[in-house]
C-alpha cells in the first residue's frame, strides 16, 4: 500500500481508520487493483515514473460523509484530489495532479435532487451524470433538455467545474455559465451554499444566480478551494424546431466579413445553435469552400424562419460568400431524424465520439488517446487567419520536421464571443513519441503565449505550465489564488497543483 | 422476416466446414454455460466495420449465442438497453472483438459494477492482411499467441473458442485497468482490433 507525500504510516492508518468510520470499510480502497483504477488514460507519461498515481481512494455517498473525510485529511494534513466521475479524459482523467494524493471519489453522490420543469432548471449532486439526468428528465416526461458534451457519460458537474462546453443553443452550452448556485465543503469541514443558497429556507436558490454580496462561485471553477457537492444549472426548454444553415466561400479572405457576420447575429442572440467553423490550409480546390460556418438556430418555428433569412440575407450580403438552407426540424425529433442528426446538437447525450478513435477502412487516420492544446484567440478572421498561418509555420519548427500526428486547427465556438483554436496531440504507448509529442506541447504554448493566446483548459500535465503564460505584472493573478488558497484551505490539503495552485508547503521557491 | 439469430444461423451455415476451427459443433463451451446450466456469458460484441468481427460473430452465432452488433462501432445503443440494464442486476460477463475504444469505454461503464478486463489481446492488422497477435492478459486462455499466428486467417475462430472456453467461474485476482485505452505504435495502414472479455472480477 502506498502512502501519501510527507504524510507518516502512523498518520494514514488514522485516517483510513477514521474513513472507514465515516463511509464503511467497503469504500475506502487500498489494494493495488482498486487504486490503479484511479488513473489518466491518455497520460502522455504512459508507463514512466512521471505518471501520476493515486495512493489510495475513499467514496462517501453523502455530504455528511464528504464533511467527515475531509476533516479526517485536513487534520492529519493527508493530500486529498475529489473527483465527480473520473471521465475528464485528455484533461487528466481521475488520477491526482499531486501524485500519490487520496482520490475523493463522489461518484456514490448520484441522486438528481431536483429538475423544475416549469423554471427550468436542475439541482444535481457530483456523481450524476449526463446520462443519469437525462434519463431522469425523460423518465419524468419533462419537456426541457440538457447540454450535453460529447461525450456524455462525464459528470454534469465535473463538467461545468473544469470550463467544459457543450452543442445545443447558448447560454446552455457554457456548463459553468449556466449554472445557478453550489454547495460546497470547504477543506476545514465547514459547508457553504453560494448565491441565495445562503439564505436558509432558500426559495430561489436555482434562480437567481448573484445573491447577494461578492459573487464567488468562479473560486470554485479550475481551482482547488472547496469540495463541490451539489450544484444547480439553468436548462432549455425544449425548443419547438431547429435548422442549420451553411455559409461558404472559396476565399480565404472572406472568413473576416463572414465572421463579423456571424458575430453580429450570435451578439444580437439571432443565432442561437453551436456554429461550425471548417476551414484550412489550402482548402479551397474543386468543390471544398475555404471556409465553411455552419449556422444553427433554435427555437419556435416561425422565428426561426424568419433569423434563418435575416442570417441567410447577412451572409450572402458578403460579395462571394454562399448560403445554402438546411432542414427545418420540429422535435421531438422523429425515428427517421434521430438517425440522421448528431444527437448531442439535441441534448441527446452518447458515445458515438469513441467509434471515431479506432482506425477503420472509413477512419484511416484515427486520433485515439489524445490531449489537446486550446488556445483562446480574438473572435475576428483576422485572428483567425494569423492562427492558421501561426499552425503552418510554426508544424515543422516543433516537430522537427517528423510526421507525429498532430492535427489542427479545429475551430471551436462554445462559448459565447469566444474562439478557441484547438491543436490535438495523438498519444500511444510509445514512449520516445510520447516524449516527442510533450515537447511539441510545450513549443506550442510558448509560441501561443508570445502572440497573446493562452489556454481555456490544460491536460493535467501541462497544467502548471499554462498557468505559467498568466504572468502578466510578475504573477500577479497566480499570487491572488495562492492566497486565496492560503486562507481557505492552509494545510493545502484539496487538489494541490490543481491549474498551477500549489499550496504553500508545495510551492517551488 | 428473419430475425437476426436466424441470419446469423443461415451465415455461418454458408461457412464450409473446412473454414471452421475445430469443436465449432454447437457443442457446450465451459464459460458460456457452466455445468450448472447458468448463463455465465451476457453476449458477444462486434463491430461490423471489421470483418474479423464478423467472422467471430458467426462463430458467436452456431453456438447459439446472442451476438449484438456495435452500429458504426457505437457502443452506446448496447449498453443503454443491453449491458447496463444486465449489469445492474448482476456483474455478468461480455466477450467481443472490437476496436480498443469500445472495450475502453466498456471497461470505464462496467468497473462500477464489479467488472475487469479478464482477458485482452490484441491483432495488428496489416495493410497486407497479416496479422500479429499479443496476448495481454489472462493467462488462463488456452490460446498463445503462437497459436494466433498459425491459424492464419481463421484466427477469428481460434479466439472464438479461445473466449467460448475461458475459466470464468475460477477463482482470480482483482486486476487493475487494461492497456485498451491507448493503442501501441501501429505501421503505416495497419488496423488494431481487440478480443476481450469483461467478467466480474
Amino acid at each position: 500500500m502506498r502512502t501519501p507525500p510527507n504524510v507518516t504510516a502512523t498518520a494514514f492508518a488514522a485516517v483510513l481508520s477514521a474513513w472507514r468510520e465515516a463511509v464503511g470499510p467497503e469504500w475506502v480502497f487500498t489494494s493495488d487493483e482498486d487504486v490503479a483504477l484511479y488513473r489518466d488514460a491518455y497520460s502522455p507519461f504512459f508507463g514512466e515514473a512521471e505518471d501520476r498515481v493515486a495512493s489510495a481512494a475513499v467514496a462517501p455517498s453523502t455530504l455528511e460523509q464528504v464533511q467527515a473525510v475531509v476533516r479526517a485529511a485536513n487534520q492529519h494534513q493527508v493530500p486529498l484530489y475529489p473527483i465527480s466521475t473520473g471521465r475528464n479524459l485528455a484533461y487528466g482523467g481521475s488520477a491526482p495532479i499531486y501524485s500519490g494524493s487520496v482520490v475523493l471519489d463522489l461518484k456514490r453522490m448520484n441522486r438528481v435532487l431536483e429538475v423544475n420543469e416549469r423554471n427550468a432548471y436542475a439541482l444535481v449532486e457530483p456523481g450524476v451524470s449526463y446520462f443519469d439526468l437525462y434519463d431522469h428528465i425523460t423518465k419524468a416526461g419533462l419537456d426541457v433538455w440538457i447540454d450535453p458534451p460529447d461525450p456524455g457519460w462525464g459528470s454534469v458537474i465535473g463538467n461545468a467545474l473544469d470550463g467544459g462546453g457543450g452543442w445545443t443553443a447558448s447560454p446552455f452550452r457554457d456548463h459553468f455559465g449556466s449554472h445557478c448556485g453550489m454547495e460546497v465543503v470547504l477543506a476545514n469541514g465547514d459547508v457553504v451554499r453560494t448565491g441565495m443558497g445562503a439564505l436558509p429556507n432558500a426559495k430561489s436558490w436555482q434562480h437567481n444566480r448573484w445573491g447577494y454580496g461578492p459573487w464567488v462561485d468562479g473560486l470554485f471553477r479550475q481551482s482547488n478551494f472547496g469540495v463541490v457537492t451539489k450544484m444547480g444549472f439553468h436548462l432549455m426548454p425544449r425548443p419547438e424546431a431547429y435548422m442549420m444553415g451553411t455559409a461558404t466561400s472559396m476565399r480565404d479572405a472572406d472568413i473576416v466579413p463572414m465572421l463579423d457576420a456571424l458575430n453580429l447575429l450570435e451578439n444580437q442572440h439571432l443565432v442561437n445553435g453551436s456554429t461550425q467553423i471548417f476551414g484550412g490550409p489550402d482548402r479551397a480546390s474543386g468543390n471544398v469552400p475555404a471556409w465553411s460556418i455552419q449556422v444553427p438556430i433554435y427555437g419556435p418555428e416561425k422565428v426561426v424562419l424568419a433569423q434563418m433569412e435575416y442570417a441567410k440575407a447577412k451572409f450572402t450580403a458578403i460579395p462571394g460568400v454562399n448560403f445554402a438552407d438546411g432542414e427545418l426540424l420540429r422535435t421531438p425529433l422523429s425515428a427517421d431524424a434521430l438517425k440522421r442528426v448528431r444527437l448531442v446538437n439535441f441534448g441527446i447525450p452518447n458515445l458515438s465520439t469513441f467509434s471515431m478513435l479506432g482506425r477503420s477502412p472509413a477512419n484511416p487516420e484515427p486520433m485515439g488517446g489524445h490531449i489537446g492544446f486550446s488556445p483562446i484567440v480574438p473572435r475576428t478572421g483576422e485572428a483567425l487567419l494569423e492562427f492558421k498561418r501561426f499552425y503552418a509555420e510554426n508544424l515543422p519548427k516543433v516537430t522537427a520536421g517528423e510526421n507525429l500526428g498532430i492535427v489542427g486547427p479545429v475551430y471551436m465556438t462554445c462559448w459565447e464571443r469566444t474562439l478557441v483554436c484547438l491543436i490535438m496531440f495523438p498519444i500511444n504507448r510509445d514512449k520516445e513519441r510520447n516524449a516527442k509529442i510533450r515537447r511539441a506541447f510545450r513549443e506550442w504554448v510558448h509560441l501561443a503565449a508570445a502572440r497573446g493566446w493562452a489556454e481555456y483548459r490544460a491536460p493535467a500535465a501541462f497544467q502548471d505550465l499554462i498557468a505559467d503564460t498568466y504572468s502578466f505584472n510578475n504573477h500577479a493573478l497566480t499570487r491572488l489564488r495562492e492566497s486565496i488558497k492560503d486562507a481557505v484551505d492552509p494545510n493545502g490539503i484539496l487538489s494541490a497543483g490543481r491549474y498551477g495552485v500549489w499550496p504553500k508547503h508545495l510551492r517551488k521557491a | 422476416m428473419t430475425n437476426r439469430r436466424e441470419f446469423l444461423h443461415a451465415a455461418a451455415a454458408a461457412v464450409p466446414a473446412a473454414a471452421l476451427a475445430p469443436g465449432f459443433t454447437g457443442a457446450t463451451h465451459t464459460c458460456l454455460r457452466p455445468r450448472d446450466g447458468t448463463r455465465a456469458v451476457l453476449a458477444a460484441l462486434i463491430d461490423p466495420r471489421h470483418p474479423e468481427s464478423r467472422a467471430l460473430a458467426r462463430y458467436f452465432a452456431i453456438m447459439g449465442e446472442s451476438v449484438h452488433e456495435l452500429p458504426q462501432g457505437d457502443i452506446t445503443p448496447v449498453w443503454r438497453e443491453h449491458l447496463l440494464p444486465a449489469w445492474r442486476r448482476e456483474p455478468i460477463a461480455v466477450v467481443g472483438l472490437t476496436s480498443p475504444s469500445a472495450l475502453f469505454c466498456l471497461e470505464m461503464l462496467s468497473a462500477s459494477h464489479g467488472l475487469r478486463v479478464a482477458f485482452h489481446a490484441e491483432h495488428i492488422v496489416h495493410s497486407d492482411g497479416h496479422t500479429e497477435h499479443s496476448l495481454l492478459r489472462g493467462a488462463a486462455a488456452r490460446v498463445s499467441a503462437r497459436d494466433l499466428q498459425r491459424a492464419d486467417s481463421r484466427w477469428p475462430a481460434t479466439i472464438a473458442r479461445a473466449l467460448a472456453d475461458y475459466p470464468l467461474r475460477s477463482n482470480r485476482p482483482l486486476r487493475g485497468p487494461s492497456d485498451a485505452a491507448l493503442d501501441p505504435a501501429l505501421p503505416a495502414g495497419a488496423k488494431l482490433v481487440t478480443s476481450w472479455i469483461i467478467a466480474a472480477a
